[in-house]
């Protein structure tokens, strides 16, 4: 997964705007989809793709910060760069707030405007790569037993199998053999892969940051 | 009275053709005739039996020569002195100084009377009265009927002339009537005594010597306002003057003069105590008459500005009066009407004025009403600047970067750089529609398509506020033709969106539709906008069309009064309601249809 993959979503009620817009991305080399309306781009986003959005935040029935909410409600973490005609600093706060990626005023310097694109396409991208381990992470440990999640989780913490057998009330036996069988489920060799793992998993629930 | 003047002319005439006949003075002969002019103030008859002595007299003294006397009354007299059909003259005082002045008489001796003491003093005038009769000074004459001999009568009406002048009482004005009765003066005392008049002007001593004949009783009549001079024996109400001369004229021979002149002073005493003496001074004569301004002074009455103001002066005040009166009413209507019409002039000019200044503060008031509103638009306005500025960045710098990149396929090259194009347009005209709408300018009535006006307003209004969701329904297909302004039209209903969208701002539901309706109807347009905002107080509907009423923080309170007053202005009406079924306001205005208003 790389640049190439990535997709910029346009959306801005005014049409020359929208068609400018997209005229700039795509003599950058970026791939570029444009929406008239918030409606519009919820109604065709599949919420997987990698990319960023590029928002007027003046728009009628939806305003970009609502699209922003909405967006957020749902789980998808798709950057988003907002366009705004006046530079309103209450508008920019509650963006920041809510997880925009970057504010800028219209008319915006071009370059200004595709470093924050190519920024926010590299952190959409490393976000689907943590969701993606993320997800792979979370099967793994899915094939645990309920007693095996526990084992892995203090072997995770460092601790030896005396104190895990103690803390557990089982045998020191018993936490020999979770213990082989959850590495061997998990395909790791020591308790800081375990670690990693739990830790990747956690990563890809929402509102962890 | 008349007719016996006539008779004593003819008689003067008759004496005078009589006079031909007589051989002259440089006549023939050893003997030569002298004639002698008499002022026959009695009548001609008197003449030769008062004067008789002294031709004798003249005879006995003066070999050689024939002295006949001829009668004449004044004018006669003058008349045969100019025509030299006389040598000598005797004649009252008032005549010899006028021939003096005229004809060149002199004196050559004075009767010395038995009245006077003094020569110098020996004729005046009395006014005789009867006795009974109410007046006693010479100031009580104004108003009567008063006789006397003739104007050129001296003792018979020149002296008392100057007296009553004197006493304030002008003879040819004052008296309710002067009559001149000519010669023999006695009929002017039986006149009075007869009642036929109130006073009569005769010369001194001649009522005595009625008296004495006994032509008239004694104590019948008195004279008036008698002045006591010492030495003169008979009553006077005058001063006295000298008495009648024996007078040559320039053409009687120096010679004759010298020896008549001797015989005269000569002469002894009548019996009845008349004689001659050295000529006495007829200055006081001269006086009298300059004062009268009679005889050689009889040019001062020509229409002397004194003697013409006396005699008319009634007249002249009455048409001075007349003048004035007219004049007064001449200038008083002439500065009513001119008063009138400054006045007049003045309202119209004040409407004028008044009508052009209401129109340059409706003009004003408006102008300051759209930058209001632009104001209020400022940043919308902006924002819509923004787009197409924006967009032209956009389609340059990826131009560049194509170029940049080597990507030189022409058909997104041509289609960046027309999208350019398309965007500055876009911006040239949002600026001209500004500008437009910002301008001062005087309204221009035209017929014009309100729909469309209409069209044009919201398409304005919602590329200004994009979040603003504006539902039109023009409901008519045909055009909807008014006299109208477009600008205004379209600053009315700007207002009004404006207005809804602030309300609905405030309600916190800014997309809600603001619904325009249009609906023809029989004589009107009417366009309606429906909002569902916060809606307005009971009592803020009283207010709502009041100039600097507002509702809102950065509102004017122009928009509603200044819209109200464009449609009203159009012939239309503007008004509010509260909605039945929202909280918000239902505000419409109606234009009347083109065709119905008298085929404009």
């Amino acid at each position: 997964m790389n640049e190439r993959d990535a997709v910029l979503f346009v959306v801005d009620d005014d049409a020359a705007m929208r068609r400018s817009l997209a005229y700039l991305f795509d003599s950058a080399g970026w791939r570029v989809a444009s929406f008239e309306s918030a409606h519009d781009f919820l109604d065709r986003y599949d919420g997987h793709m990698p990319g960023c959005l590029v928002l007027d935040v003046r728009m009628p029935l939806m305003s970009g910060l609502e699209l922003q909410q909405t967006l957020k409600d749902r789980g998808v973490r798709l950057p988003i760069i907002f366009l705004t005609g006046h530079g309103d600093l209450a508008m920019a706060v509650q963006a920041m707030k809510t997880g925009a990626c970057d504010f800028l005023e219209k008319p915006c310097k071009d370059q200004a405007l595709l470093d924050a694109v190519t920024r926010a396409v590299q952190r959409s991208i490393e976000d689907c790569r943590i969701s993606t381990q993320s997800r792979a992470a979370q099967t793994a440990l899915a094939a645990l037993t309920a007693r095996e999640r526990e084992v892995a989780e203090l072997m995770a913490a460092g601790k030896p199998n005396k104190i895990i057998a103690r803390e557990l009330a089982i045998s020191d036996k018993t936490v020999q053999v979770h213990r082989h069988n959850t590495m061997e489920k998990l395909g790791v060799h020591s308790a800081a892969e375990i670690a990693h793992l739990l830790m990747e998993a956690k990563a890809g629930h929402p509102g962890s940051h | 009275m008349f007719l016996l003047r006539q008779i004593f002319r003819i008689g003067a005439l008759l004496m005078g053709l009589g006079l031909l006949l007589h051989p002259s003075l440089a006549g023939t002969g050893n003997t030569v005739t002298v004639r002698i002019g008499v002022l026959a103030y009695k009548g001609a008859e008197a003449v030769q039996e008062d004067w008789s002595h002294v031709r004798d007299w003249l005879e006995a003294g003066i070999p050689d020569h024939r002295f006949i006397l001829l009668g004449f009354d004044q004018a006669g007299l003058t008349r045969a002195v100019q025509e030299h059909s006389v040598d000598f003259v005797i004649t009252n005082s008032g005549h010899y100084v006028a021939l003096e002045n005229s004809d060149g008489a002199s004196r050559i001796a004075t009767i010395e009377s038995p009245w006077a003491l003094s020569p110098r003093q020996s004729i005046g005038s009395a006014i005789v009265v009867r006795k009974d009769a109410r007046l006693h000074t010479l100031a009580d004459l104004a108003g009567k009927h008063v006789l006397a001999v003739g104007p050129e009568a001296f003792g018979g009406y020149q002296i008392a002339a100057r007296e009553l002048l004197q006493a304030g009482v002008d003879p040819e004005h004052d008296l309710a009537s002067l009559q001149f009765t000519g010669f023999p003066v006695q009929k002017i005392v039986h006149a009075v005594r007869a009642g036929r008049a109130d006073a009569g002007i005769i010369r001194t001593c001649l009522l005595e010597q009625m008296i004495s004949s006994g032509e008239i009783g004694a104590g019948e009549l008195r004279v008036l306002a008698p002045i006591d001079t010492r030495g003169f024996r008979c009553q006077t109400s005058s001063r006295l003057y000298p008495d009648w001369p024996f007078a040559a004229l320039r053409h009687t021979p120096m010679e004759l003069s010298k020896r008549v002149a001797m015989a005269l002073l000569a002469m002894p005493r009548t019996a009845d105590g008349y004689s001659w003496t050295i000529p006495s001074d007829y200055q006081v004569v001269g006086e009298l008459f300059r004062e009268l301004r009679i005889g050689p002074y009889a040019y001062l009455r020509l229409w002397t500005f004194e003697g013409v103001l006396r005699r008319y002066w009634g007249w002249m005040l009455l048409i001075l009066a007349l003048l004035v009166v007219w004049a007064v009413h001449t200038v008083r209507v002439e500065h009513l009407v001119s008063q009138r019409t400054r006045a007049l002039r003045d309202a119209q000019e004040e409407q004028r004025r008044m009508a052009e200044e209401a129109r340059m503060r409706q003009a004003t008031l408006d102008h300051t009403a759209r930058l209001a509103i632009l104001g209020e638009m400022a940043s919308a306005i902006a924002h819509e600047l923004n787009q197409p500025l924006a967009a032209i960045r956009n389609f340059a710098r990826g131009i560049q970067r194509r170029i940049a990149a080597g990507r030189l396929e022409p058909a997104p090259l041509l289609e960046g750089s027309g999208e350019i194009v398309a965007q500055s347009e876009r911006a040239a005209s949002i600026i001209r529609n500004i500008r437009a709408f910002a301008q001062k300018r005087t309204a221009e009535q035209k017929s014009v398509d309100l729909i469309a006006v209409l069209g044009e307003a919201i398409a304005l209004f919602t590329g200004a506020h994009p979040q603003a969701r504006v539902i039109w329904q023009p409901g008519a297909a045909q055009p909807a033709r008014v006299m109208a302004d477009p600008v205004k039209i379209q600053q009315v209903m700007l207002n009004l969106l404006k207005n809804a969208l602030d309300a609905q701002q405030t309600a916190g539901h800014a997309q809600e539709p603001i619904e325009v309706r249009f609906r023809a109807e029989a004589g009107s347009c009417l366009v309606t906008v429906r909002d569902s905002g916060c809606g307005l107080e009971p009592e803020q509907f009283a207010h709502l069309f009041e100039p600097f009423f507002t509702t809102k923080a950065e509102g004017l309170g122009l928009g509603l009064s200044l819209s109200k007053g464009i449609i009203e202005s159009l012939g239309g009406t503007l008004s509010a309601a509260a909605n039945d079924d929202n909280a918000g306001l239902t505000v419409w205005f109606s234009l009347p249809r083109e065709e119905l208003q008298g085929g404009i």
